[in-house]
């Protein structure tokens, strides 16, 4: 059998069962709720894996390898906080207040509860723009990272593995809505795990075991084994905050905490989230490691550190079986995403959660709203498969924005609004634009400067002026209405 | 001195804080089941 044989058959038999589970789920799927928080019904089990396939990407699992083979062991840091910071405290500190919120203030979005909370359609609106625009840009993202290992490991063109892949995630995403996204990415995180820990594993057999790596690593550079080592602290500090803080801002993993069936959930959940997110130290390890495998790579080679280290170390079915958890990764994140992105039209820019019935109905007014919801999944993901086809430059370039932005204006609202009674609408809006605005502008500033503004990720400012506008725009205008709060509070 | 598999300590402290949070994981589940005692949120 031939190495195209064996990759096609492996990925022919997973993309038919993500399809059939997507028809299957779309059989349950019978109203708002159902469609874009699955009825408030899932699991510890997962509720916990689907957070962290959506968490980790194939933009992750490729860039993480190319940190990891420019900067070294240092890298092992960004993993460990993706693990503390973005698994087991934002399960433990957002997790039963998102829940309990979302519950009281009836509300199956980000942006809605972000309106409801602070009795702010202006805010809904902003928010649900921003996620609009730079989710269908991060959709880009995954698509094209998908795409190129694609290319790289079965040789098929570029064009053609984003159309099959794009096309099989907005099949079972707007079939299946919301469960099929989580019972969907429950599959594809086992698929991930078991991909990455292979690749280390076999990367690590090839290096002669860790000790060996390391010393040999030294001897390179010493600053390849120490920490900041090459990359310094700003690079390194900056660059974690934003791929873990910055989960507490993202919707389509915050969303993982109001679709569970109850707050019990969270006690199994926090511990299977903190295994699963363990795999985060993988793709830098692996991508250290390969520095000692690979021929030197230069400027964008270095994204190709982990295609070419899998090649080397893996015969084609366990390299067929590393690319279905790369493909697993971005098709859990995408289709999460197109999620989103439809709630985000339906529920929050078109005014959906204000229609009467309200998110549990069905009957006629359930049809309509799923149909609703299917054909704005559908839209959307077009939107991203199309700009994917053929990128054009400055899209690549936004890409890179897209987390940080989007974490930027949302982290403050949604993580102050289920902790502080004082924070006000104008607060809350004031804080999205500035965190938006400062995010962008220091991106940009970096972009045209050739590197960030003292080595800082835009995230960074972006989100501590946030903050800081958040605080002192709430305390200069009128407490909110006694009865908004006392909603929320559940008094 | 280097820390254990030659690492760095400054490394090798990443590896111990993924083991020290999957500790914390796992005690905040205990005290968390010892305090809701089944009266948790949407429990039918």
């Amino acid at each position: 059998m031939s190495d195209m044989a064996v990759y096609s058959t492996v990925l022919a038999a997973y993309l038919v069962l993500l399809v059939a589970m997507g028809v299957w789920m779309g059989r349950r799927t019978r109203s708002a709720e159902d469609f874009y928080i699955g009825g408030r019904q899932v699991g510890p089990w997962v509720t916990a894996f689907s957070f962290v396939a959506a968490y980790f990407s194939s933009v992750v699992i490729i860039g993480g390898g190319a940190f990891g083979y420019r900067f070294g062991m240092s890298t092992l840091w960004v993993g460990a906080s993706n693990v503390l910071i973005g698994c087991t405290l934002a399960w433990i500190v957002l997790g039963r207040r998102l829940w309990q919120f979302t519950k009281r203030l009836d509300t199956m979005t980000i942006p809605g509860f972000i309106g409801k909370r602070y009795g702010a359609r202006d805010a809904e609106i902003f928010s649900a723009v921003i996620i609009f625009v730079f989710m269908i840009v991060y959709n880009v993202s995954v698509l094209v990272g998908m795409g190129k290992i694609m290319e790289g490991l079965m040789g098929i063109p570029y064009t053609t593995a984003v159309v099959v892949a794009g096309l099989i995630i907005l099949i079972y995403v707007s079939i299946g809505g919301y469960l099929a996204v989580v019972w969907t990415s429950f599959v594809q995180a086992w698929i991930m795990i078991f991909g990455l820990l292979l690749l280390a594993f076999a990367t690590l057999a090839k290096v002669g075991g860790l000790t060996a790596a390391n010393i040999q690593l030294a001897s390179i550079d010493p600053g390849l084994v120490t920490t900041p080592g090459v990359w310094g602290w700003g690079g390194l500090i900056s660059f974690a905050m934003i791929v873990s803080l910055g989960v507490w801002g993202m919707p389509q993993l915050l969303v993982r905490f109001y679709s569970m069936k109850s707050t019990r959930v969270l006690r199994l959940g926090v511990v299977l989230a903190t295994l699963g997110g363990a795999m985060a130290l993988l793709p830098y390890l692996t991508g250290a490691l390969s520095r000692l495998i690979l021929p030197p790579l230069s400027g964008a080679e270095v994204d190709l550190a982990i295609p070419m280290v899998t090649k080397v170390v893996l015969n084609p079915w366990g390299g067929a079986i590393f690319l279905a958890g790369v493909m697993a990764a971005g098709m859990s994140t995408f289709a999460s995403v197109l999620i989103i992105v439809s709630g985000a039209v339906v529920e929050d820019l078109r005014g959906g959660s204000r229609i009467q019935g309200g998110h549990a109905a069905g009957g006629a007014a359930g049809k309509r709203e799923v149909a609703l919801g299917r054909a704005a999944s559908f839209g959307a993901g077009l939107i991203s498969l199309a700009i994917a086809y053929r990128p054009p430059a400055l899209v690549l370039v936004i890409t890179a924005f897209a987390w940080a932005v989007i974490a930027s204006s949302c982290l403050w609202p949604v993580v102050l609004g289920v902790y502080w009674r004082r924070g006000t609408r104008a607060g809350a809006l004031s804080s999205m634009i500035a965190g938006t605005v400062v995010a962008l502008g220091w991106m940009i500033a970096g972009r045209m400067m050739g590197g960030n503004p003292l080595g800082i990720h835009g995230f960074i400012p972006g989100v501590t002026v946030s903050l800081i506008v958040f605080v002192l725009v709430s305390l200069m205008t009128k407490p909110p209405a006694p009865e908004l709060v006392s909603r929320a509070w559940g008094e | 001195m280097t820390a254990p598999f030659g690492f760095s300590w400054g490394t090798f402290a990443a590896i111990l804080v993924v083991a020290g949070t999957i500790a914390l994981a796992i005690i905040w589940s205990a005290l968390s089941s010892r305090r809701g005692n089944g009266e948790e949120d949407g429990d039918e």
